[in-house]
């Protein structure tokens, strides 16, 4: 088996795990913060809800007590700054359902968004719309064109057609981030490219830390790079792409880390970890 | 190699400001919609207040008119809504009653059950809880005038008296007069 298909598997999972964390029935990470920190939370996604978090740290309305969602925060922030958008890349299911969903439809139907727009501009101006909406037109978005509360409805019962009573905004989430999005988008992912706060806000962070040197990062060594392009095919995010003189870039705004092109990579030129650590093992290497 | 849109610092801040005026249209549309719902506000008392709820459908978003125009929700909210105004402890029970439609319970409270519309914690002074209704009607109800009505009794298990009562009516403002 080819390595880039079993790390697909692979990746396949640790979403299922995240489900299991995060999602009832299971919500073993909530049922722990329950048992271990004796908080009082919802056993399901909205226990943890990080989109509230998030718009609330922003704006300076994050409460301190102790609850579920705050240390989600935490740990999803302690994680940016030192890994990337690792959440996304390696745990979120939600993000990962439609990315599975869309290998059974072909690519020729396919919309490849990244070959026409730059994700990045769109990702933040979704993001400032989805902080200062409250504001603007008196409506938050937080709860609205959620499509954590959708994959937990099809959790509930939707799997097998029980979705409960549907309003507007979430039947336009289910189509945006199932169908438009999801399966007629190249790589599944178009709802986290546009329309995560979640993979926005770890994305924000990390371009910001990328840049100190004890912090992971994906780096492509241009000395084995062919540019053949085979990561750029396979990345679900569109964040790679091959620039104007012909040599592999990535764009850290959009990627979520899953290595799914390091796993394709045929040449191994694109490696995740600490600079220095891959430096101390060249010169540790034994003599050949 | 393909140009795309976006890499710029103008077209960079036009994609910016394009999707952010979108995501407050989807904001906006959203309060649009917010009608979709029945809200319900309810102080517990030994008075018993009344509280009526009407539910418009022509007020529903054209997503939920195709998919799912009979689905009808009378909600108190995720973090309350349905609180204890009396200064005694409170065992409540809620009950529905006078609707021709299916009608199920909905709540986020994990101590609301369910099946019986038993709430599973004592309620003391100001202590609030979460819950809710769910109608199913049939499409072919929905052109009338009247679709619905019924009541959400709260109740006081400990000596059966009625703390509060919930007046639904789900309505066609659109509709033609059943004959």
């Amino acid at each position: 088996m080819k390595n880039g298909t079993k790390h697909f598997m692979l990746r396949g999972i640790w979403y299922i795990v995240g489900a299991a964390l995060f999602f009832s029935p299971v919500a073993l990470f909530q049922k722990l913060m329950i048992t271990f920190f004796h908080i009082n939370g919802r056993m399901d996604i909205h226990g943890m809800c990080l989109r509230s978090s998030i718009s609330n740290l922003v704006l300076g309305k994050l409460s301190m007590s102790l609850s579920i969602s705050l240390i989600a925060l935490i740990m999803l922030t302690i994680a940016a700054v030192f890994f990337g958008p690792l959440f996304c890349g390696s745990l979120c299911p939600v993000g990962a359902l439609p990315e599975y969903l869309s290998k059974i439809i072909p690519d020729k139907f396919k919309i490849d968004w990244s070959r026409f727009i730059n994700p990045t501009p769109v990702r933040y101006g979704f993001f400032a719309a989805f902080i200062l909406s409250p504001f603007i037109v008196g409506s938050s978005i937080c709860c609205a064109y959620c499509n954590f509360t959708f994959f937990q409805t099809l959790l509930n019962g939707g799997l097998w057609g029980n979705f409960g009573i549907l309003g507007s905004t979430t039947i336009i989430t289910a189509l945006l981030w199932l169908i438009l999005f999801g399966l007629f988008t190249k790589g599944g992912r178009g709802f986290c490219s546009f329309m995560c706060p979640i993979g926005a806000y770890q994305n924000l962070i990390y371009s910001l830390t990328s840049k100190l040197p004890f912090v992971f990062k994906l780096r492509i060594d241009h000395e084995k790079c062919v540019s053949c392009g085979v990561c750029v095919k396979k990345c679900p995010m569109g964040a790679l792409y091959i620039g104007d003189k012909g040599q592999l870039k990535l764009q850290i705004n959009s990627c979520i880390l899953c290595r799914q092109c390091k796993a394709e990579c045929p040449k191994q030129a694109i490696s995740y970890g600490l600079k220095d650590l891959r430096k101390k093992a060249i010169n540790n290497a034994p003599e050949s | 190699m393909r140009k795309r849109f976006g890499f710029t610092v103008f077209t960079f801040i036009v994609l910016f400001i394009a999707m952010f005026g979108a995501v407050n249209g989807l904001a906006y549309y959203r309060s649009f919609v917010a009608d979709e719902r029945g809200m319900i506000k309810v102080s517990l008392s030994h008075d018993a207040g009344t509280y009526p709820v009407v539910v418009d459908i022509t007020k529903q978003g054209l997503p939920k008119k195709i998919f799912q125009p009979g689905g009808i929700t009378v909600y108190s909210g995720h973090s309350g809504g349905i609180t204890n105004k009396t200064s005694d402890d409170l065992n409540v029970i809620v009950k529905f009653e006078g609707f021709s439609c299916p009608v199920v319970f909905e709540s986020t409270d994990k101590d609301f059950d369910l099946l019986t519309g038993e709430l599973m914690r004592t309620l003391t002074p100001n202590q609030a809880f979460a819950m809710g209704i769910e109608l199913e009607i049939a499409r072919d109800q929905l052109s009338q005038k009247a679709i619905a009505e019924g009541q959400i009794l709260f109740i006081n298990a400990d000596n059966g008296d009625v703390l509060a009562t919930v007046h639904v009516s789900v309505v066609n403002s659109k509709g033609s007069r059943q004959e």
